[in-house]
């Protein structure tokens, strides 16, 4: 089997009192889309700004394409080849769609340390930037002004800002949320596309997403890892019937 | 797309706001700058030529703050030291034999940069009003270090022997062609500040001041980027200092009291925030409203005080409806 891409060892993390973190182990496979589901305030987010960097884990270490990372700040690890879609969108709000995933281009394409030269006359990372927001259906939206586009399309745009870092593993908390039906199945559809190719840790309430994307499927309850396995295991599980799925039926 | 709001960014009510923010226009208010020594020149009144030159001063150190404050989100509280450093530097070289502006210009940025540079390592570790607090901590410390400086006249400042040489001429005893240096100088720092704002690092330091944990996330580290800034704003500070030491030929610590600062802010504030070249407006309007006032009584601060608030109250109704939009 393959090394794993993200490797999770015995996380723990508290705030204040309150175990938010517990005891968390887990694989992405490379290739792999890995769900993390779970009822609200089960620490999804909180385990993801601790792979991320935002959070330090009070103990457990993160492993990253093989290097212990636990260390290392939010920008480093990015750095790595870790990109992040944020639960609450989160562009450069004045700049324009294809501003915001050129700057995005530009982290992976040289040193920022350049000061005459106009940066939209680089075409090498200007193209880039294009084909990525075509490829999330904002090519028209191009020189929208950020905070002009609706809610569904800055998901997309962060998504296309991601995707354009060309990154090693991708960390998407709730890309669906608020997004219409449509927008829902085009992403969707988008990131089915990338399976097999790039590694995702994707947190998403939303069920059909889930079992129409995972490879795997990790139930997080109260902090703690209730459930683990294949899609069609976790369907079936009677702990996670119990926990979190037959909650969300009349949630 | 289906859902997008196809009429938000057609919204825009004037096509004028565009246009005044646009680098342009700040060449326009730059020449319109450099009509008025020429004017004053014509028309016999020398005072007027003065006044172009210290708005041209003034727009030059605004212009610097207005980069790192308007553009990167960095209220420095303290713009006044590197801009007085620019001063000392030329007073400091003319009493050690280096009359030349060929030296003591490209000396005094470097010292206002090496200021900000190294003062900028303790300050930029911290937000918010903390930055504020300790930019202004250290450039009171500056201002202090200057006072005690009795070889240089400590508190009460000194006279500078001459105005620079350039090139070991003495062009700039003409206040007509120091006039149109300062205006130079201006135009030069105008047209490089938004070269560097358009460039790489340019886009990444606004990036910044909208969204830093987003930046973060994309793999940039702002302490360097912000570090880079504002030394090189403090360099350009000090290069308005420099001139204000040739045109008035003197210097004190006063040039880097805190009110100073107060002033260069205001002067941003005035100017919008935005664009480099609104600093050239804030001079102007500060400068004349102070000239105008001054006159008037000698407690003018009282009226300009409540007159600020009311321009920048404004400036969040009236005047940003006929500008149309946030930012361009
Ligand atoms: N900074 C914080 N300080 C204290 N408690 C926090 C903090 N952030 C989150 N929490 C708490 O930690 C718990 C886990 O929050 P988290 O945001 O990780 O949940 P989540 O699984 O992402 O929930 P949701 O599905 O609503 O996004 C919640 O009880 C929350 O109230
Ligand atoms: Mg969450």
């Amino acid at each position: 089997m393959a090394d794993p891409i993200l490797k999770l060892d015995d996380l723990s993390k508290n705030f204040g009192a309150l175990p938010v973190t517990r005891h968390v182990s887990l694989e992405v496979l490379p290739g792999e889309i890995h769900a993390v589901i779970g009822p609200n305030g089960a620490g999804k987010t909180t385990l993801i700004n601790q792979i991320s960097g935002v959070l330090k884990p009070d103990r457990g270490r993160v492993l990253f394409a093989g290097q212990d990372v636990t260390r290392l700040g939010v920008a480093a690890r990015a750095r790595l080849g870790l990109a992040r879609i944020f639960q609450i969108s989160s562009v450069v709000a004045g700049f324009s769609a294809q501003e915001n995933v050129a700057l995005a281009a530009q982290a992976k394409a040289g040193s920022s340390f350049r000061f005459l030269k106009p940066a939209r006359a680089d075409r090498a990372i200007e193209d880039k930037a294009a084909e990525s927001l075509a490829a999330v259906g904002l090519a028209r939206r191009a020189d929208v002004a950020a905070a002009l586009l609706s809610h569904g399309e800055k998901r997309a745009l962060e998504l296309a800002m991601a995707l354009v870092q060309a990154p090693r593993l991708v960390l998407l908390d709730e890309p669906m949320a608020g997004t219409g039906k449509a927008e829902t199945e085009r992403l969707t559809e988008l990131l089915a596309g990338l399976r097999g190719r790039l590694p995702m840790l994707l947190i998403e309430h939303d069920m059909a997403t889930v079992f129409a994307l995972a490879d795997r499927i990790t139930v997080l309850v109260e902090g703690a890892v209730a459930a683990s396995g294949s899609p069609e295991a976790i369907r079936n599980d009677p702990v996670v019937r119990r926990a979190y799925l037959g909650e969300d039926a009349h949630a | 797309m289906a859902t997008a709001p196809a009429a938000n960014d057609n919204a825009r009510p004037s096509r004028l706001g565009p246009f005044l923010r646009s680098p342009a226009f700040g060449l326009v208010l730059v020449a319109l700058l450099a009509a008025a020594p020429a004017a004053a020149v014509l028309l016999g009144q020398p005072f007027w030529l003065t006044m172009a030159t210290r708005v041209a001063i003034f727009a030059l150190a605004a212009l610097s703050l207005s980069f790192i404050l308007g553009q990167g989100g960095l209220v420095s509280f303290g713009h006044a030291a590197p801009f007085g450093i620019g001063a000392y530097a030329v007073l400091i070289l003319a009493d050690l034999g280096f009359t030349d502006a060929l030296v003591a210009f490209p000396v005094a940025f470097l010292a206002g940069a090496l200021f900000s540079g190294v003062t900028g390592t303790v300050a930029l570790r911290t937000r918010g009003v903390y930055f504020i607090m300790i930019t202004l901590a250290l450039a009171q410390m500056a201002f202090f270090t200057f006072t005690s400086l009795s070889a240089y006249g400590g508190d009460d400042g000194m006279t500078l022997w001459a105005r620079s040489t350039v090139a070991g001429q003495k062009w700039l005893k003409n206040d007509l062609t120091f006039a149109y240096l300062a205006i130079g100088l201006l135009a030069l720092f105008l047209v490089l500040g938004n070269r560097v704002l358009a460039s790489r690092f340019g886009r990444v330091f606004r990036g910044l001041k909208e969204n830093e944990s987003r930046l973060a996330a994309l793999g940039y580290d702002a302490y360097p980027v912000r570090l880079v800034a504002y030394a090189l704003a403090g360099g350009v500070a000090a290069v308005a200092g420099a001139l204000l030491a040739n045109q008035t030929e003197f210097v004190s610590p006063a040039y880097m009291a805190w009110q100073r600062s107060g002033d260069l802010i205001v002067m941003v504030v005035l100017g919008g925030l935005g664009p480099l070249h609104g600093a050239i407006v804030g001079a102007a309007v500060v400068l004349v409203v102070e000239e105008t006032l001054s006159h008037l009584t000698e407690h003018w601060k009282i009226i300009f005080g409540p007159l600020l608030i009311l321009i920048v109250l404004l400036r969040g109704g009236l005047i940003a409806r006929i500008l149309g939009g946030r930012r361009g």
